[in-house]
């Protein structure tokens, strides 16, 4: 019952467990200690004893519902297993707890004995009792209607916790989960019925059970035989039911079409604990049918949730006189956090369908749209802006302001907005092996300054006959020892002002720097008023960044604009001699949104393409420095 | 609620809840409290005056004393309780391991789906 206690900020001393399936699902989960044992036994309530600390005791158990309920054999407390219940209410009086906390079938009401023997611990105990009854499927689609009994020590309040009222937003399974949600090919291979669970589940002489889920149905409830009907279940408590009894009682189970396989298959665990409202934090080291005989096994945390909502709140006002918890605020909140999780994180077949998603970098102007072909998803978003953002920076990806969590998959008709962080503290780039490039001794190999600005212009035009965004401001490809002398003439820097009146998009330039072409990317920053300055560097020459630093400032400074720092971009790594004024290019296209990502074999391809262009009239050219430049 | 020590028959082991209330040449003099009743320990090492739980405390053939701390057994004390803060659970048979024996699949000769 850890789990709904856990949201409420309840702690677990220690785990008591029998079944090791159980104990290795719950040391997975959990930090508490699990003490692997059987509570009957005194050398497990030794074991457990010195773990209990000094705060207020709470015991949970959900003792054992076969011998009450109707799907078995209603023995009450003739059925040995139902003795947990003596063994679990001894063992609160060993520890001398302040309140117990037990979960049954509500079929358990009806055997005298059982009652009997909570109602006699609590009158020898001095303890208060009350209990409840109340159905899963009020709240959540899916039945599972349970007993639930309080047991507090006198002097507590006594608390008498209403049924939960009937929600009308989760009422069926279609407004909880998608039904169509694809899993890994190996897990969704192990809930696929065989040929004998298929004809049994199909013969009606087997019960008359539904078998399919529907999104407009409630599920039935979960049963611990969960894709084991046929078959030992895993946690050691039976062998396979007999075909007799099977015929008899009717052949319990249901499941869903599998999207990937089209055949049926049984639910896959993070469904079957969607159905039971188990957090898909919640991990099951097993494989995925034995994780569903465990789920079934599990109170619904939304249940218990209600349950402590109810005794926190009451013990709060007891002791401090004041409560911030309000039981149905924390249950909704539990529900929405479900569906949220289901809706956003699994996948299904829509997102194999070419869709358009939404994103808009902060500061910028305008939202781009990006089209997408498969599952995506926000760490996928995050990597891909990293890398363009550059060593050192960090993106934080929102919707609505509030931040998404990384496995959330990608929908269209929702707005993403993307802020680019700048880390407080960066670690120098990783060290690498100096790359260069082959200096002016590859003439024949060099693009010029000419060649470069045919390609830059026609990367404008095409850009513009894409989108009705603002236009790029690009400048003819330069020398940054020209740039940075003392004085360009005024008449130059008042036509660049004259037309960045009308191109108003980003700034791109290509300037050669000792020999080496390198582009710089001015983003137009409306919050700040400013231009922030990205640098792509395909041979990562950290000697250049000053100069490019100098660069940056100077084009702002003659644009009138303010100077908003300068940035190293990821950049396609230079692996040949001479290709950088090609590399620039390509960022330039990528950052235009006109190039995915390209391999340096493709770069040397297109570059000895752009070369056949090159035409006389260039006066600059450079390939990137070689070692002795 | 624990069981009367009168009628337990010599050479029984059993747990009970008790307040010792001092300790007197290896004799622990303590009170049960529900029902409430006067035990003495014999063979205990010395416990402080305290709510403890004594595991496998073992009949004697006397009536003073009743019990003997033996081999097996073990006194765990109650802390004293402090402010309340928040709660803390032990977690029982959080349902997940409902496991019977196998060998002699007690209480399970049919099966069952729940």
């Amino acid at each position: 019952m850890l789990i709904g206690s856990q949201m409420l900020g309840m702690n677990t001393a220690v785990f008591v467990e029998k079944s090791p399936m159980a104990c290795q699902t719950l040391k997975a989960n959990f930090a508490s200690p699990v003490v692997q044992g059987d509570i009957s036994e005194v050398a497990t309530l030794k074991q457990v004893h010195p773990l209990l600390g000094s705060g207020y005791l709470q015991m949970t158990g959900g003792f054992p519902c076969q011998g009450f309920s109707r799907q078995g054999d209603c023995l009450g407390m003739e059925d040995l297993r139902s003795h947990s219940l003596n063994a679990i209410l001894s063992s609160a009086w060993f520890f001398q707890v302040d309140e117990v906390l037990l979960e049954c079938v509500a079929n358990v009401i009806h055997f005298r004995d059982a009652m009997t023997c909570i109602e006699q611990f609590a009158k020898n105990d001095n303890m208060n009792s009350h209990h409840l009854i109340f159905d899963l499927q009020d709240q959540w689609p899916a039945r599972r209607n349970r007993f639930w009994c309080r047991l507090t020590r006198q002097g507590l309040p006594v608390v008498h916790i209403p049924r939960w009222p009937t929600s009308s937003r989760f009422c069926s399974l279609g407004s909880i989960m998608p039904l169509d949600a694809m899993w890994d090919k190996s897990a969704e291979l192990n809930l696929a019925w065989h040929a004998s669970e298929l004809t049994m589940y199909m013969d009606p002489s087997y019960g008359a059970d539904q078998r399919l889920l529907q999104s407009g149905d409630k599920a039935p409830t979960a049963l611990h035989s969960w894709g084991h009907v046929n078959r030992p279940c895993p946690c050691g408590c039976r062998q396979a039911l007999s075909m007799a009894r099977l015929r008899d009682g009717g052949a319990r189970g249901f499941g869903l079409i599998s999207s990937r396989y089209g055949c049926y298959r049984h639910l896959h665990p993070e469904e079957g604990a969607m159905l039971c409202t188990v957090p898909p934090s919640y991990v099951f080291p097993l494989e995925p049918r034995a994780a569903l005989t465990l789920l079934r096994q599990i109170a619904a945390p939304l249940q218990v949730l209600w349950m402590q909502a109810h005794a926190l709140q009451s013990l709060q006002q007891h002791y401090w006189g004041q409560t911030c918890i309000s039981p149905m605020r924390v249950i909704e909140h539990m529900q929405n956090y479900l569906v949220a999780h289901a809706f956003m994180r699994w996948i299904t077949p829509t997102m194999y369908q070419p869709r358009q998603v939404t994103l808009h970098i902060e500061g910028a102007d305008n939202a781009h749209s990006i089209r997408i072909t498969s599952p995506t998803t926000v760490r996928e978003l995050l990597h891909a802006e990293r890398q363009l953002a550059g060593w050192g920076h960090y993106v934080i990806v929102m919707v609505n302001g509030q931040r998404l969590h990384p496995d959330v998959q990608l929908q269209p008709g929702i707005l993403y907005e993307i802020r680019i962080c700048t880390s407080k503290q960066v670690k120098p780039f990783p060290s690498m092996e100096p790359i260069w490039g082959g200096g002016l001794n590859h003439d024949g190999c060099l693009l010029g300054d000419r060649l470069l600005w045919t390609f830059m212009q026609f990367l404008v035009s095409s850009r513009n006959m894409e989108t009705h965004a603002a236009t790029p401001f690009a400048l003819y490809p330069f020398s940054v020892d020209q740039l940075l002398q003392p004085a360009i003439h005024a008449s130059v820097t008042a036509s660049w002002r004259l037309r960045r009146t009308q191109e108003t998009g980003d700034i791109y330039v290509i300037c050669e720097c000792h020999g080496h072409w390198i582009l710089l990317r001015g983003i137009w920053t409306s919050p700040h008023q400013g231009l922030q300055w990205i640098l792509y560097d395909g041979l990562r020459l950290d000697h250049a960044l000053p100069w490019m630093y100098k660069v940056s400032r100077t084009l702002s400074k003659d644009l009138h604009c303010r100077f908003l720092g300068m940035r190293v971009g990821c950049s396609i790594p230079q692996l040949c001699t001479h290709t950088c004024s090609t590399i620039a290019l390509a960022h330039m296209a990528q950052c235009l949104q006109l190039l995915d990502a390209v391999s340096p074999h493709e770069i040397s391809e297109l570059h000895n393409w752009l070369l056949t262009f090159q035409s006389e009239g260039s006066e600059l050219f450079a390939g990137g420095p070689d070692n002795c430049q | 609620m624990d069981i009367l020590v009168h009628p337990v028959p010599p050479g029984s082991v059993f747990s009970l809840v008790a307040r010792v209330l001092d300790y007197h040449e290896g004799n622990l003099r303590c009170r049960g409290i529900s029902p409430e009743q006067d035990l003495c320990i014999a063979g205990a090492p010395e416990l402080a005056p305290g709510l403890y739980t004594f595991y496998d405390l073992e009949r004697s053939e006397m009536d003073y004393p009743n019990w003997m701390y033996g081999a097996w057994t073990e006194a765990h004390a109650h802390h004293v309780k402090t402010p309340f803060q928040g709660i803390t659970v032990v977690d029982f048979c959080s349902g997940m391991g409902r496991h019977v024996n196998w060998i002699t699949n007690a209480g399970n000769e049919h099966g069952s789906f729940c």
